[in-house]
């Protein structure tokens, strides 16, 4: 067998190591990616992920605590200081999500910048510069400066710079952070290439599930630990095989029927003092544990301030009320698919969306045709398996059609992402009635 | 059946050329057909070429290099030019493949070079790492 081109044996990484502030930030981690691969390092923020490119970048390497960091079977944390810098700028390619250009370069300068470290001279520099900004359509931008560029410009920029020293191995640190969804995919489309192609090996870390969909091997990781390591044999496998870990680590400490009557309350007090909400969240507690009836909670709601009520008029009282029921009705729905995902992390979930959708859209007055409802679909089952954040589920929604989103307005989205997020906030909460 | 790997020599005196060289090697998974050995001085080029057992068959070279003469070691082309000598006017090694990569573009030396049975003259300042793994694979197959 041949050997891997990265290959990680027993790593382990602190931060401010041996101070209150020590993280332990990788934890004994291993991994073999084979030349030619493309890997993907999958988890929320904070898992480790950037870490972890950084020490097979080159970055960090030093600072590593223990373990092995082998790039095709040579250990770098045996190499010296020069060797290394030699290794990051021939070895490696990286593309950081901030894109990282020098602001005062042109384009082509940066592009051409990590040639000058081998001696090359400025003219050979400038050709091979202008080769590379050629292949990403980005030669008539050569004599800018990055701020004149948008962000999916400076991030081609950013790749044709990786690419300056021709390097077998690019990583891509989040790429698609800061790019709309059409750039988006454009740079998944460039990565591919790269990949296919050239036959370099990428290593792309993401928090996004839908830009899985070329990888061939998928590294989970949580808390600075691997969870799981897969190898989607396609695309669908890719963005459906979603570790059951993920959906269950939203809200892990969920005080459940507090936390969600506080995410309530912000949705159904709007215009309530601070002490107001207080007290509502209080009632509004009880009410989701069952200790109090849809009554009691209606009076409590309609009683004067000063009687230890909240003052509402009648009417509003009794919207928030059923606004309150049907969303533990939609929390049952939601728990339902939890159980079924436990069974099964592969399941379907379509059914159960297209149940909840139209509660979800309760408070939109449009209507939603066949493609809508498709991505509204898939954007609440990204969220329900929690491989986006409820901001990205927001953007899905407000994008327009023609960028692959549902062209919500903003008013109508609030609405839509607080009922959902009342939905999974604090799941481990017993369902009233 | 196991194959020889094909041997191949840097001689530079450039600590970074012998390094890029070697990450080139590394890195892109030539190691596998390719044993690499680089050194930085003539005299310890010679003692490899001159033992069978190290004996390149490839030879990537700068040509000015620390020389001595007269008991004095100064940078000269002559470094460059006396292994050259060395190896085509020997038939023992005159098989030896040598590619000269240069920080000098005078058309005298390329010639002169050349002439001496150098099958490629590079110069260094325009040999970007992709370059020279191409030029190492088509050698390969040739």
């Amino acid at each position: 067998m041949s050997t891997p081109l990265v290959k990680l044996e027993n790593v382990n990484y602190y931060y401010n190591r041996g101070k209150p502030s020590e993280v332990h930030a990788l934890k004994n981690i291993n991994i073999e990616i084979p030349r030619g691969g493309y890997a993907a390092f999958f988890g929320p923020s904070g898992c480790g992920k950037t870490t972890l490119t950084y020490l097979i970048g080159g970055i960090e390497t030093e600072n590593t605590d223990s373990g092995n960091i082998l790039i095709n079977g040579r250990d770098l944390r045996g190499l010296e200081k020069k060797e290394l810098a030699v290794y990051r700028q021939i070895g490696v390619g990286i593309i950081f999500q901030q894109f990282n250009l020098l602001p005062s370069l042109t384009v082509l300068d940066n592009v051409a910048l990590p040639m000058a470290f081998l001696g090359i001279d400025v003219e050979r520099r400038k050709k091979e510069a202008l080769k590379l900004l050629d292949r990403f359509g980005m030669t008539k931008y050569s004599a800018r400066f990055p701020s004149d560029l948008s962000g999916g410009q400076q991030q081609r920029v950013s790749i044709a710079r990786a690419l300056s020293n021709n390097p077998p191995l690019i990583i891509a640190d989040e790429p698609l952070g800061n790019l709309d969804s059409e750039n988006a995919n454009k740079a998944l489309e460039f990565l591919k290439e790269l990949n296919e192609k050239d036959g370099r090996t990428i290593i792309m870390v993401t928090h996004e599930s839908w830009s899985l969909r070329d990888a061939r091997l998928v590294i989970y990781l949580k808390d600075g630990e691997v969870i799981r390591t897969d190898e989607p044999k396609n695309k669908i496998d890719a963005k459906k095989s979603l570790s059951e870990h993920f959906y269950k680590q939203l809200y892990p400490e969920s005080p459940p029927e507090n936390l969600m009557a506080q995410s309530l309350s912000s949705m159904l007090a709007r215009g309530l003092s601070g002490q107001e909400i207080k007290r509502f969240e209080l009632f509004l507690a009880e009410r989701l544990k069952g200790n109090i009836t849809s009554e009691h909670f209606i009076d409590f709601l309609d009683q004067p301030f000063k009687d230890g009520g909240l003052g509402l008029w009648k009417q509003r009282a009794i919207k928030i009320s059923e606004t309150v029921d049907e969303l533990a009705h939609n929390r049952k729905k939601v728990e339902d698919v939890y159980h079924e995902l436990e069974r099964n992390p592969e399941v379907p979930l379509y059914e159960e969306i297209s149940k909840m959708r139209d509660w979800l859209l309760s408070s939109y007055s449009g209507t939603l045709d066949e493609i809508g409802r498709v991505r509204f679909d898939e954007a609440v089952e990204d969220r329900i398996r929690n491989v986006i954040s409820s901001e990205h589920f927001c953007r899905v929604l407000e994008l327009p059609r023609k960028d692959f989103g549902v062209g919500l307005s903003m008013s109508a989205i609030r609405g839509i992402s607080e009922r959902l997020e009342s939905a999974l906030t604090g799941k481990k909460y017993q369902v009233l009635h | 059946m196991e194959n020889k790997k094909t041997k191949i020599l840097i001689i530079d005196d450039n600590e970074i050329i012998r390094m890029m060289f070697s990450n080139i090697f590394w890195l892109h998974g030539l190691d596998d057909t390719y044993e690499l050995n680089t050194v930085a001085r003539a005299d310890e080029a010679l003692k490899q070429i001159d033992d069978p057992s190290s004996r390149p068959d490839i030879i990537f070279m700068g040509l000015v290099m620390p020389f001595e003469k007269g008991g004095k070691v100064t940078p000269s082309v002559e470094a460059g030019f006396t292994i050259i000598k060395h190896i085509k006017e020997s038939s023992d090694l005159s098989r030896i493949r040598i590619i000269v990569l240069s920080g000098y573009q005078d058309a005298e030396f390329q010639q002169k070079a050349l002439d001496m049975g150098v099958e490629h003259y590079l110069k260094k300042s325009e040999s970007m790492p992709q370059n020279i793994l191409e030029l190492i694979r088509s050698l390969h197959q040739s």
